[in-house]
């Protein structure tokens, strides 16, 4: 079965201004394509750029056809139309797409030229099985009886990362580490993780970074284990 | 070799399990809420083959174990006679039962038990143990606890793969509040039960990992 390669994505948020609105203008009107809920960039139904292309097609002032997508070969996001049209990434969304420029006119297609810090497919990710995180209050009674209490508190993982380091440097230090984020591990093929799908994606919530190491000729590789808890 | 483990959950005494042989139907259902799987079958095997049952003497039961349905456990109660079993939909929920029996004998888990896994088990150190000495004199002496009442501290691991880590995981987080486990003893081919604390999952290998369970019996 086809695999696709290891992935991380940044969910974006409605209500976090900066990252959810782009604007597009093909026919002298500019229209504002808003996200309007909390999604990852690419993968999953719904999805950021599914959802700004889909507003896109449907707009009336909007005469052109419109593809947006990630383009895991040249690690590019692509934003593409049957005929030129002005591009607006607003806020941080030229950033987190890899743009160098936040406004872009007269072509048909505008693809990254910056490493992206919202999404990347790093050369290999693995995570632990996610596990239970409790605390645990072990208690002996009188007739040496013993009770177990559980306090149950999330399902925790570590993610151990190979990258380039020219993408470490992109995402220890963007949106990606910030927020709620979709990992697609090494041998992904389809749908979340469970017992059945031990290669499914997962939605994790970093929150620490125990261990990094750069590795490899010049120290072009980098090693990175991010603790995480997991989204249920 | 792996049998396994089987964790404590609540709300077995919401269920309801209706046995019929021949003209003689009687309904189960557990008075203790807060049970593992294993308990729970124990005592159903106990229940059907009881003198007060209207076809006692005529119908014996049996219940064993399914390892087929890996990551998880199964449960299997097995008549001598023709029977038919309706099991309601929180007996199904917790045993991966349907709603009535695969056969004219038989009901067992179409679907793993959810608060089990079926990794490879084990237990040591499965003595009561008094940690203390007493006191003595000339006269004589006594002990500081009895024997007989003292606690076990066994050391129980699990060798588990990546599925079967994920079932444990669901296991743990949806088990009762206090909570006991049954783990299967290979020396002793018996299942043993404890209360159950703490559980440290650490990787072994690239796709393996030891679970170490906080345990006393």
């Amino acid at each position: 079965m086809a695999t696709t390669p290891p992935q991380l994505e940044s969910f974006f948020y409605a209500a976090l201004t900066g990252l959810e609105t782009i604007r597009v203008d093909d026919s002298g009107t500019v229209v504002s394509l808003t996200n309007t809920t909390a999604v990852p960039v690419q993968t999953g139904s719904p999805n950021v750029l599914t959802g700004w292309h889909v507003d896109a097609n449907v707009s009336v002032p909007l005469a052109e056809t419109y593809t947006f997508s990630w383009d895991s070969t040249n690690q590019q996001v692509s934003f593409s139309a049957t005929g030129a049209f002005d591009l607006y990434l607003d806020g941080s969304t030229s950033a987190a797409f890899g743009f160098s420029d936040q406004y872009h006119t007269g072509a048909s297609e505008y693809t990254s030229d910056l490493t992206p810090k919202a999404i990347c497919n790093p050369l290999n990710i693995d995570y632990d099985a996610p596990r239970a995180a409790e605390e645990t209050e072990l208690r002996m009674l009188r007739w040496s009886r013993a009770i177990a209490r559980k306090h149950y508190r999330a399902e925790v993982t570590t993610l151990r990362i190979m990258m380039t380091s020219a993408q470490a440097d992109a995402v220890l230090a963007g949106p990606l580490l910030t927020s709620k984020m979709r990992v697609l591990p090494t041998g992904y093929t389809s749908g979340a993780y469970s017992a059945s799908n031990t290669t499914g994606y997962l939605d994790v919530f970093p929150y620490g970074i125990p261990n990094t190491q750069k590795i490899g000729s010049a120290d072009g590789h980098t090693m990175v284990e991010i603790a995480c808890s997991v989204v249920e | 070799m792996s049998k396994g483990l089987f964790v404590s959950v609540s709300g077995w005494s919401d269920t309801s399990l209706t046995v019929t042989v021949g003209a003689d139907s009687e309904a189960y259902v557990p008075t203790t809420d807060k049970d593992t799987p294993y308990g729970y079958m124990e005592d159903l095997e106990t229940w059907c083959n009881a003198a007060a049952r209207a076809w006692s003497g005529s119908a014996t039961f049996s219940q064993s174990l399914l390892e087929t349905l890996t990551p998880y456990l199964g449960t299997q109660l097995t008549s001598s006679v023709a029977t038919t079993y309706a099991a309601d939909s929180d007996l199904q929920t917790l045993l991966g039962w349907p709603a009535s029996g695969q056969s004219a004998t038989e009901i067992y888990s179409s679907s793993g038990v959810p608060s089990s896994c079926d990794g490879r088990s084990d237990v040591g150190n499965w003595t009561r143990r008094v940690r203390d000495v007493g006191n003595y004199a000339r006269s004589g002496s006594f002990v500081i606890d009895s024997q007989y009442c003292a606690l076990r501290h066994p050391q129980i691991e699990l060798v588990i793969t990546e599925a079967q880590a994920g079932a444990l995981k669901d296991a743990l987080k949806n088990s009762s509040d206090p909570r006991t486990a049954h783990a299967y003893r290979h020396s002793t081919k018996e299942w043993v039960e404890f209360s159950l604390g703490k559980v440290d999952v650490t990787r072994s290998q690239a796709e393996h990992y030891r679970a170490a369970l906080e345990a006393i019996g």
